[in-house]
Order: C-alpha cells, then sequence, then structure tokens
C-alpha cells in the first residue's frame, strides 16, 4: 500500500514538472529545433561511413541494413535519452541540491519529468524530418514490423530509457565529491556512445567483444531496441535480452540508492 | 605585435586558473586518451574488411583524424569555448566590459581567455600524425609537407571564421542553437568526404568550406592534391576571415546590452 502510494506520488509530481518543463521548453522552440538537427548530423556521418564500407566491399553488412540502422538510431536515441545528469550534476555543483532535500518528493520525480518533457519537444519536431527522410529514403529502410516486434520495440525503448536514467543519475552523484565534472561528463557521454552502438553496430563486433558489449547495460540504450525492430534476434534472445535488461535495471536501482545514501552524507551545499 | 604580446599574457594568466582545477585537467587527459582509443576502434573495425574506403585507406585515415584532432582540440583552446561563451554574455549582459577593451571587439570576444585542459588535447593529433609520419616517411616530399602545413594553418583561419560568424548571430537572437548545430556539422571534417555524394562534397569545397580543415591539408601532405590547393586554402581562409568579420561587424550592431 504504502509503495503504492510513493509511485502514485512519484508520477504525479513528474506529471506537474512535466507540463511546467514542456511550457518551458517551448519558448525557445527554434533553440530546440536547431539541437534536434544537430543531434540527427552524427548518425548522417557514421551511417554513411558505414554505407561507404558496405560498398567497399564488406559484403557481410548490405547497405540497406546500415541504412535502415542509422534511420532508427535518430529516432530510438530521442527515445531514450536523458538530460538529468546535467541538470542533477549542475544543481549540486552550484549548492543548488539542497532545495530538493526538504521538498515532500524525490527529486528523481523532477528530473523525470523535465526528462520527458525535453523528450516530447524534441520528438514533435523531429517529426517532419523523419517524414522527410523516410521519404528520400523510401526503399532502402526495411524493418520486422509485426505486432509483436513492435510492441517488443516499445517494451525495450521504455526499458532503454529507464536505464539511461538510472545510469545518469548514478553518474551525476560523483558531483558531490568531484566538483570538477565537465571532463568526466564528456568522457561518460562518449563512453555510452560508443557502448551502446552508435559509432560501430555491434553486428560488426568480433564475437568476443560483442558477448561483452552484450552483456553491459549500455546496450539497452540504443542498440537492444534496433535490433529487434531489424529482425536481427529471435525470440529466445529478445526473451535474453529482456531478462538481462531487466535485471541490470533492478542493479542500476539498488546501486542509486545505495550511492545517495552514502553521497548525501558528504554534501555540505556549497556552491562554486 | 601588440596582440600577440596580449595573447601571451592572456595565455600566462589562464594557464594559472585552469591549473588550479588540477582533477578537471587530468579528467580531460584520461578522456583524450579514451577518445583516441574510440577513433582508433572506430577506424580498425571499419578497415577489418576492407583496404580502402572511398580511395581512403587506413594510414590516410590515421593521419585525417590527426590532423582533425589538432585544428579541433587547439580551436577549443585558444578561441572555441570564448566564442560559446558569447550567448551567455550577451544575456547577462556582462558583454559591454569586453567592449570596452582596447583590443576590439573580435579579439576581446574571441581571446580572452586560453583553455589549456581542451587544447591538451590535440596531443592525440599530434601522436596520430606522428605515427603516419613514422610509417610512410618515404612517401612524404619537402614541399608537401611544407604545403600541408600552410594547409593547416588556413584550416585554424576557416574554423575560427566559420565560429565567429555564427556566433555573432548571439547579438540579434540570442539562444539561436546555431553553435550547436555548426558544432555537428564540423564533424563531418573528421571523415573522407569522398564518402559523401558530389552535391555536399561541391558544398564541403565552397560554401561551407570544411573541406578545407583536414581533407584538404591530408591531401595535399601525402602529394594526392596538387600545390595548388595551398593557394586554394589560403584564398578560402582570407576570403572566409573576411566575410565573418563583416557578419561580426552587422550583427554587433543589433547588441543592446539588456542583460538579466
Amino acid at each position: 500500500m504504502e509503495i503504492n502510494n510513493s509511485i502514485k506520488h512519484f508520477f504525479k509530481v513528474a506529471t506537474v514538472e512535466y507540463k511546467l518543463s514542456l511550457a518551458s521548453e517551448f519558448v525557445y522552440r527554434w533553440q530546440v529545433l536547431m539541437w534536434v538537427v544537430s543531434d540527427a548530423i552524427q548518425p548522417v556521418i557514421f551511417g554513411t561511413l558505414w554505407v561507404s564500407v558496405s560498398k567497399s566491399g564488406f559484403s557481410e553488412v548490405p547497405t540497406n541494413y546500415i541504412i535502415s540502422y542509422y534511420f532508427l538510431v535518430v529516432i530510438v536515441s530521442r527515445l531514450t535519452q536523458d538530460w538529468s545528469i546535467q541538470f542533477v550534476s549542475n544543481s549540486i555543483i552550484d549548492g543548488d541540491f539542497a532545495k530538493y532535500l526538504v521538498r515532500p518528493f524525490n527529486y528523481l520525480a523532477e528530473m523525470f519529468g523535465i526528462s520527458l518533457a525535453i523528450r516530447t519537444l524534441r520528438i514533435i519536431l523531429m517529426i517532419p524530418l523523419i517524414l522527410v527522410a523516410f521519404i528520400y529514403l523510401g526503399n532502402r529502410i526495411s524493418y520486422d514490423l509485426n505486432t509483436l516486434n513492435v510492441c517488443l520495440f516499445i517494451g525495450s525503448a521504455i526499458l532503454g530509457f529507464v536505464i539511461n536514467f538510472f545510469l545518469g543519475n548514478i553518474f551525476a552523484l560523483v558531483a558531490f565529491f568531484i566538483k570538477q565534472v565537465v571532463g568526466l561528463r564528456a568522457l561518460y557521454v562518449n563512453l555510452v556512445s560508443i557502448l551502446s552502438g552508435e559509432y560501430i553496430p555491434l553486428k560488426f563486433l568480433s564475437h568476443g567483444m560483442l558477448f561483452i558489449f552484450q552483456l553491459l547495460p549500455f546496450r539497452y540504450v540504443l542498440s537492444f531496441p534496433i535490433e529487434i525492430l531489424s529482425g536481427d534476434l529471435n525470440l529466445s534472445s529478445i526473451r535474453d535480452g529482456y531478462l538481462i535488461g531487466a535485471l541490470w535495471l533492478a542493479v542500476l536501482f539498488f546501486v542509486y540508492k545505495a550511492m545517495f545514501r552514502y553521497s548525501i552524507k558528504k554534501y555540505e551545499s556549497e556552491g562554486i | 605585435m601588440y596582440y600577440i604580446k596580449v595573447w601571451i599574457d592572456i595565455v600566462r594568466k589562464s594557464l594559472g586558473k585552469n591549473l588550479a582545477y588540477r582533477f578537471e585537467f587530468v579528467s580531460k587527459i584520461v578522456r583524450m586518451v579514451f577518445l583516441l582509443a574510440i577513433q582508433v576502434l572506430v577506424i580498425k573495425a571499419i578497415y577489418q574488411n576492407t583496404n580502402s574506403i572511398a580511395g581512403w585507406d587506413i594510414s590516410d585515415y590515421y593521419l585525417l583524424l590527426g590532423v582533425y584532432n589538432l585544428v579541433n582540440y587547439v580551436s577549443w583552446g585558444v578561441f572555441n569555448v570564448n566564442l560559446w561563451r558569447i550567448e551567455e554574455k550577451v544575456l547577462k549582459g556582462e558583454f559591454d566590459f569586453l567592449l570596452l577593451y582596447p583590443t576590439g571587439s573580435v579579439f576581446a570576444a574571441a581571446f580572452s581567455e586560453f583553455f589549456l585542459d581542451d587544447a591538451i588535447a590535440a596531443v592525440s593529433g599530434l601522436a596520430l600524425i606522428t605515427y603516419y609520419f613514422f610509417n610512410n616517411y618515404e612517401i612524404l616530399t619537402v614541399t608537401g609537407i611544407i604545403g600541408g602545413i600552410i594547409a593547416i594553418f588556413a584550416a585554424f583561419i576557416i574554423w575560427f571564421s566559420l565560429h565567429l560568424a555564427v556566433a555573432s548571430f548571439n547579438f540579434v537572437s540570442p539562444k539561436n542553437g546555431f553553435m550547436d548545430l555548426l558544432h555537428s556539422l564540423t564533424r563531418t571534417a573528421s571523415v573522407p568526404i569522398d564518402i559523401f555524394s558530389d552535391i555536399t562534397r561541391y558544398v564541403m569545397f565552397s560554401l561551407f568550406p570544411v573541406a578545407f580543415i583536414a581533407v584538404v591539408p591530408v591531401r595535399i601532405l601525402t602529394g594526392v592534391y596538387s600545390l595548388n590547393f595551398v593557394i586554394f586554402s589560403c584564398l578560402i581562409a582570407l576570403l572566409s576571415f573576411m566575410l565573418s568579420v563583416t557578419i561580426w561587424r552587422a550583427t554587433i550592431k543589433s547588441y543592446t546590452s539588456a542583460g538579466g
């Protein structure tokens, strides 16, 4: 009963924060539009590069597969991206985090709402670009679209977002110990990009590296949803992926709780 | 000479400030090593089943990334961060102080601070270039090397001009997102541009000259492009610099020092 009330309270706060943040995001919608276009450029660059690899004789990698993969990278990365790492670490560094300690709700509810609001606007602004790209690329894109796959894809995208949310918030807690986090934050973003399959589709890795990447939580942030919709995985592989993803989610949840309990004792609310 | 003396003083002061944040400095060095490892991993994955991508072999790609890293990170250390911060200064009304400097608004805005922790990542570029030189010194010529070095200097000017022109739009409309867009678009300079379509390559050699950031210097160094491209690089650098300063002067008239 208590857990139910806590969850209801969490989502109630997140909903209010979502509405407030969405209104705030709309004020600078042109800047957000530029950000949406900017975020799409890197997948286009890597997609074009891998298409060239395919045309250079790497016949195991059909060109259409690469185009379909990177088309989905643009979409899935928006669905699973989380922004709380910047907000939380900045508020800790500025000394602002103290306000969350006296509020009658967990700051994660606010971060969750903010993250969803930013995502909503970016997805809205991205839709026309995606439609234009889809029309342009036309028959070069192909997915294994059936009801089951689409449902599994949506589920995996939600799982990926929640995993990314916890990963980001765990990393943000580093700011309690180290105030100079700009370099570390950039390092974290690059780490996620490589391990999630944005730079190199995991399919192109050697068996040994693929095994390691598949065990890490970052695969679920980007590659796993794409692999489902691309038809790369059979049902038992999808089931295994969901199990590992769910296990990581549980691990990250407990790691976050333990780290927060330890970190908050160090906090002195000093701003720099 | 005056501007060089002023800049050397700025660098001295900035070094003291940068080294006070030792952990940040060390974490950026770690990030540089990690980024270099990622770049090498990506290149090895790309070339695992082929010897050439759009006419570029693996050692050419290392050299391309080396030149790109060198131009990119030195630029971040010398002027990019300052140009990014123009938006914040305009919004807070702090840009007025820069207009009072005796060095002129462009110098004051672009070179007000030096960021060693960003510039240090250029070592990754030097490492890749040195690796190329050791493995391919027999194909290099003195004229090619000199031409390549001149083209790299031209690349710095082109990079600066692009960022100055885009940053100046903050006077007209702050929070426009153009710098983020430019940051993403300049990443196209880190890949062999021959992978793009003819129209895209035409644009990259003309209207948006990112081909001159890394591809042209590398092709001059390796002797693929003739030394005429050194003259083209210098011309493009001069034209882009003049255009960017014109845009700056036109847009700064819109600055109203509102602040807050």
